[in-house]
């Protein structure tokens, strides 16, 4: 394997202090903290395109709530690939539109605006033990 | 309630290894798609949500999702938890399909358990190792 020599420009000072130090704890040099972290970027990036989508779907709910609020209040509304695929009056609907959805996603929203609210719930100890 | 009278529908051991009582349930997405077959699901009087997944099986869920700032955040002992929440049904062994929403740990692995958000509309009996589940 070629190795090759990489100068990275504009590093913050001080994260670069704390890596050395870091690396010095750990009895790496520079360039093997480099190569693990090269990897486990990959490997998180490789893991994660159902998060993307995710975030693409959450950023469309956030930026359009109020609208989808006017809108829609009441009924069960469905976005995907970050846009708003339609909205129904029941959940049974909802899922007959998520059915003839080709191709499938790996990740929908499906909210009935203005009805679902964030809540707090409690998780007593038994069942954190095993 | 009392004076009401209740057949049993089926009767489940616990749990052998945790001596935990269970109750046979199926799940389905909120497209109404059946996720495996029918599991047995341990019961969690100390959790309030209706149930919760292990990470893995949640993915099957991921298309009922309710928006991020929606998501259920629960108090433990070891501080708050924050969930991430889809829209599903749940149903029991001759009962009918009930809407509920399905929760896994946004971070952590997760595991499956019905709480009290489900058990509360069930009428059950734990009978001496076994869990009995009873229509009126």
């Amino acid at each position: 394997m070629n190795k090759l020599t990489l100068v990275i420009k504009k590093i913050d000072q001080r994260t670069l202090r704390d890596l050395k130090a870091e690396a010095a704890r750990r009895g790496l040099t520079l360039s093997e903290v480099f190569r693990e972290a090269v990897n486990l970027w990959l490997t998180r990036r490789q893991d994660t395109p159902a998060l993307t989508e995710t975030d693409k779907n959450n950023e469309f709910y956030e930026s359009n709530e109020a609208e989808l609020e006017r809108q829609y209040k009441g009924r069960y509304v469905l976005i995907t690939g970050g846009r708003l695929v339609g909205a129904y009056d029941n959940l049974h609907a909802a899922g007959e539109a998520m059915r003839t959805l080709s191709p499938r996603p790996r990740q929908a929203i499906l909210t009935k605006v203005g009805k679902d609210t964030r809540e707090l719930g409690e998780w007593l100890g038994g069942s954190l033990e095993r | 309630m009392a004076g009401r009278l209740f057949g049993t529908v089926n009767c489940y051991p616990h749990d052998r290894v945790a001596c935990q009582p269970r109750l046979k349930i199926q799940l389905s997405n909120f497209a109404e798609e059946r996720w495996q077959d029918a599991t047995f699901a341990p019961i969690d009087t100390g959790f309030s949500g209706a149930v919760m997944l292990p990470n893995e099986s949640y993915e099957f869920f991921m298309v009922g999702e309710q928006p991020r700032r929606l998501w259920k955040e629960y108090r433990t002992m070891t501080g708050l938890l924050q969930m991430r929440v889809a829209r599903a049904f749940v149903q029991t062994e001759g009962g009918h399909m009930l809407e509920t929403v399905v929760e896994t740990p946004l971070f952590g692995t997760g595991k499956l358990l019905l709480g009290r958000a489900v058990l509360n509309s069930l009428s059950l009996l734990l009978d001496r190792g076994r869990v009995r589940l009873k229509s009126s």
